[in-house]
């Protein structure tokens, strides 16, 4: 029997019970665009994810200060004093070129913020001026502060561009003054400072829902002396590595100096930490996945009940056609054109379904992205290449036994049937 | 190569129903054919002459004995091979017609070069076979719109499209009317004029007396076996108006 005459035969079938086909390929159909749908979403946030990460720069290496046991007493881990412009400095040295760019951080908390007759709230943070470079940040307007302004403390600002916008509307605040206001409180003066600005940075969106945009760089060395008090100590180095290949190296030798410098012999008991962006990339990747995966075998589970239902049918449509059978055995039919009849059968079944889930997940994907704006959906090719490829072969498993059972049967017995 | 279509020799089938009911069938059968012979093979219910049938027509395979078709052994074929024999050599007519419903009548006649033969020109040697019976013009038709005699005769326009050796015939009459039987039997007879080898199962001597030879079965054996002097003609029946019984 030909390809051809065989897949005439399965559309006629199908064709003939029109309802009933329907109803079993809707199975197939839920099961594939349950597939598309799921994954499409879970493709989408592990994307969005990603970006967001990478959004904060690339190749990162972070050193935090970390908590130290000793004798039982538990330091605190953000207060401690164990990262100093010192460490960075010597850092910057020992790494030179192999690194693109180093950059040590202070937070100096929230001041309230007044120029040209407006009020505004933002964080303050200290940061050293290969910031930019670190995370590839450029400026909408001005110029970022450099060494001279850092290693001389003074009372320079670049601003994010909300914050901007809300201090100076329209007007181009370079080369404006603004101050920095706090209350008095906590046993602290009120204090005003003024602050010139020299730039104000690229818009760049929110992360995990926090706005980057709405804050104020001040240099390392103003946050610690004017700001806050506590000289010498910052929050983290951040050193941007050559490249994605040599970050573990880069860690690895980030840590050891460090180590030397401090003078600790266990790394185990480091008063520091060193993150690799690579290592929160990997451990957030294989957390999407899995969450992919689980929207996927949700999926794949309705696929198999749709399987299911397609192998039930099969079952009534051989019993139904047993006497059909027994007279194309009689006029010469084997074995396997029987088989491949009925395969062919369930497979246009199910690859119809396939089909038609595919574009049923293709509009469920769009109408979710209508919704919810801000999460990215992906339909790749391999998720809609996969949906076929089951679907045809959910035709083949779950057709198989069926089909087995008509071209087993015994042409005699098949002609007998009524 | 011998004269003889059809030689069986010692054909014994036993079917088990159930746990304890065996049913003998055949005991030793023996029956040679020669090509163009028009045999009609008659008993009571239960003689074993449908059994002979699958037999002759490779649906069933005898559990003892020899049966040559053709000058090949058949006993020893597997199931394709059978298929293979079932769609050259052999063309079916069966009592209940035993068309697809959902074919028409040019579908249902195709359906031997579906699954073999020379597929090439498929349809004209439908239309070919469709015509020979005298239904060229009801092509289109599914089997529920035509009458008992009408799916008759385009299930012998199917048996005949691989141009088979021998057609076999299992009650072919059975569901018709007399006038109906009568342009099978016509048609039966033709082919055969024409050299074609044709045995039919009947239980009816009208039939049976328009064939040149019958075979009578009893108890699973041939206990009779005659030739028809003058066989009956069933074209002068149906041209004198008399039918084909009386």
């Amino acid at each position: 029997m030909k390809l051809g005459d065989s897949f005439r035969e399965g559309l006629r079938s199908i064709a003939v019970n029109k309802l009933r086909s329907s109803l079993t390929m809707l199975g197939v159909i839920i099961g594939v665009a349950a597939v598309i749908a799921m994954v499409a979403v879970g493709n989408g946030a592990s994307q969005q994810v990603q970006s967001t990460i990478l959004s904060l720069g690339s190749n990162l290496i972070t050193v935090s200060p970390q908590a130290v046991t000793q004798d039982t007493l538990r330091g605190a881990g953000q207060q401690s004093q164990n990262l100093t412009l010192d460490d960075m400095k010597a850092l910057q040295d020992q790494l030179g070129d192999s690194i693109v760019a180093i950059e040590a951080e202070q937070g100096a908390g929230r001041w309230q913020l007044a120029a040209s007759g407006t009020n505004w709230n933002s964080q303050v943070t200290g940061v050293t001026e290969q910031y930019p470079l670190v995370r590839e940040w450029g400026l909408a307007s001005g110029t970022f502060f450099d060494e001279t302004h850092i290693s001389t403390n003074q009372l320079v600002a670049v601003l994010g561009s909300t914050t901007a916008l809300n201090l100076f509307g329209e007007s181009d605040p370079v080369g404006q003054t603004m101050q920095l206001r706090q209350a008095a409180g906590g046993g602290n003066r009120a204090r005003i400072l003024n602050f010139k600005i020299l730039g104000v940075l690229d818009a760049k969106g929110s992360t995990f829902g926090f706005s980057r945009d709405d804050q104020v760089l001040v240099p390392t060395t103003t946050a610690q002396r004017v700001l806050t008090g506590r000289t010498g100590a910052v929050n983290a180095i951040v050193i941007k590595a050559g490249s994605s290949d040599t970050m573990t190296e880069t860690t690895d030798l980030v840590r050891e100096l460090l180590l030397v410098r401090h003078k600790i012999e266990d790394p185990a008991s480091a008063d520091f930490q060193v993150q690799n962006q690579n290592d929160t990339l990997a451990a957030l990747s294989s957390v999407t996945a899995t969450f992919t995966l689980l929207l996927g075998s949700i999926g794949g589970i309705s696929l198999l009940v749709g399987g299911i239902g397609i192998m039930n049918i099969m079952l009534v449509s051989v019993n139904e056609r047993t006497r059909e059978i027994g007279i194309r055995k009689a006029v010469g039919a084997r074995r396997q054109d029987i088989l491949s009849q009925f395969l062919i059968e369930a497979v246009t079944l199910t690859g119809t379904g396939g089909l038609l889930g595919i574009a049923l997940g293709w509009a469920i994907t769009e109408a979710v992205r209508r919704i919810q704006a801000n999460v990215p959906i992906a339909i790749t090719a391999g998720t809609v290449a996969v949906a076929v490829g089951v679907s045809v072969a959910i035709g083949i498993v779950f057709g198989l036994y069926p089909a087995m059972r008509a071209a087993r049967l015994h042409p005699i017995e098949a002609l007998r049937y009524e | 190569m011998s004269g003889a279509l059809i030689e069986i020799r010692g054909i014994e089938k036993t079917y088990h129903m159930g746990k304890d009911v065996i049913v003998q069938a055949l005991r030793g059968v023996d029956l040679t054919i020669a090509r163009g012979e028009m045999v009609a093979v008659m008993g009571p219910s239960g003689s074993g002459k449908s059994t002979l049938m699958n037999v002759l027509g490779c649906l069933d395979v005898p559990d003892a004995g020899s049966y040559r078709l053709a000058d090949t052994e058949v006993r020893t074929l597997d199931d394709d091979q059978l298929a293979a024999i079932r769609n050259r050599r052999i063309g079916f007519v069966f009592q209940t017609f035993n068309l697809l419903p959902r074919l028409n009548a040019l579908e249902n006649v195709e359906l031997p070069l579906v699954y073999g033969g020379d597929g090439h020109d498929r349809r004209r040697k439908a239309l070919d076979a469709l015509q020979m019976v005298g239904l060229a013009d009801r092509t289109g038709h599914r089997p529920s719109e035509m009458s008992g005699g009408q799916q008759q005769r385009v299930a012998i326009a199917r048996a005949l499209l691989n141009d088979p050796d021998l057609v076999l015939a299992d009650e072919p009459t059975g569901n018709l009317d007399s006038r109906s039987s009568a342009e099978i039997l016509a048609i039966f007879q033709r082919l055969n004029d024409e050299g074609r080898t044709v045995v039919m199962v009947t239980h009816e001597p009208d039939v049976a007396d328009h064939c040149k030879r019958i075979v009578r079965m009893r108890d699973g054996v041939v206990h009779h076996d005659e030739r028809v002097l003058r066989p009956r003609r069933a074209s002068e029946e149906l041209e004198t108006g008399i039918g084909a019984t009386p």
